[in-house]
């Protein structure tokens, strides 16, 4: 099982957790895979776009219980 | 090339200005984007070291007291971050400092330089650039 770097942004709004993901993205090799835990429905959108414009990979993006999943592999 | 660069120059105190003007700056700059940013007329002084000054120069709508009762990022907090993830350099008005005789050293640290207008089209010539 892939090792998962959780950035807990619940609570956070837009552009908060993208702020946290890019923060992660920047410390971290090529290959990590983080998993960025927002209440705000309006990241769980923006990322995906964020990340495919930056060229990593959207590997999940999901809700449970209120709260958004989304999944990134960064590529470079 | 075009691609890569954008501007932007900052002339209203409205908090929601000068905050959707940060968010820009700070994805932007993360995808390898060079941002110029001219701050002059009514928003420089929102960028005042002397905390009086700079919230006497802001206008805050309901939006953007919503944004400060929600504990979110403030604008200066995201323009140093747009400057963390990347290339980006902030230009103060020289007719601002000038008509209130203030120096760098007055402003947040995130300035990089005072620059006139005629600096700052030489630069954003045949660029993409956007007004807050």
């Amino acid at each position: 099982m892939e090792d998962v770097k959780v950035i807990d942004a619940r609570g956070s709004f837009c552009p908060g957790p993208l702020m946290e993901l890019i923060k992660g993205i920047r410390q971290e090799p090529v290959g990590t895979t983080f998993e960025v835990w927002s209440s705000d429905a309006g990241s769980a959108k923006d990322i995906p776009e964020w990340v495919a414009r930056a060229g990593h990979e959207l590997v999940k993006n999901s809700e449970d219980d209120g709260i958004f999943k989304v999944q990134v592999k960064k590529l470079r | 090339m075009a691609e890569d660069m954008m501007n932007l120059m900052l002339i209203s105190g409205e908090y929601s200005r000068l905050h959707a003007a940060a968010m820009l700056s700070a994805v932007a700059s993360s995808y390898g984007k060079t941002v110029n940013i001219f701050v002059s007329m009514e928003a420089l002084p929102t960028f005042h070291k002397d905390p009086q000054i700079a919230e006497a120069s802001l206008i805050k709508g309901p939006v953007a007291k919503k944004i400060e009762e929600t504990g979110g990022q403030g604008f200066i907090e995201l323009f140093q971050q747009a400057k963390d993830f990347g290339e980006v350099t902030i230009y103060a008005c020289g007719l601002v400092m000038d008509v209130y005789h203030w120096t760098l050293a007055d402003l947040n640290p995130i300035f990089d330089d005072v620059m006139g207008v005629a600096g700052f089209l030489t630069k954003a010539e045949g660029q993409p650039t956007f007004t807050f």
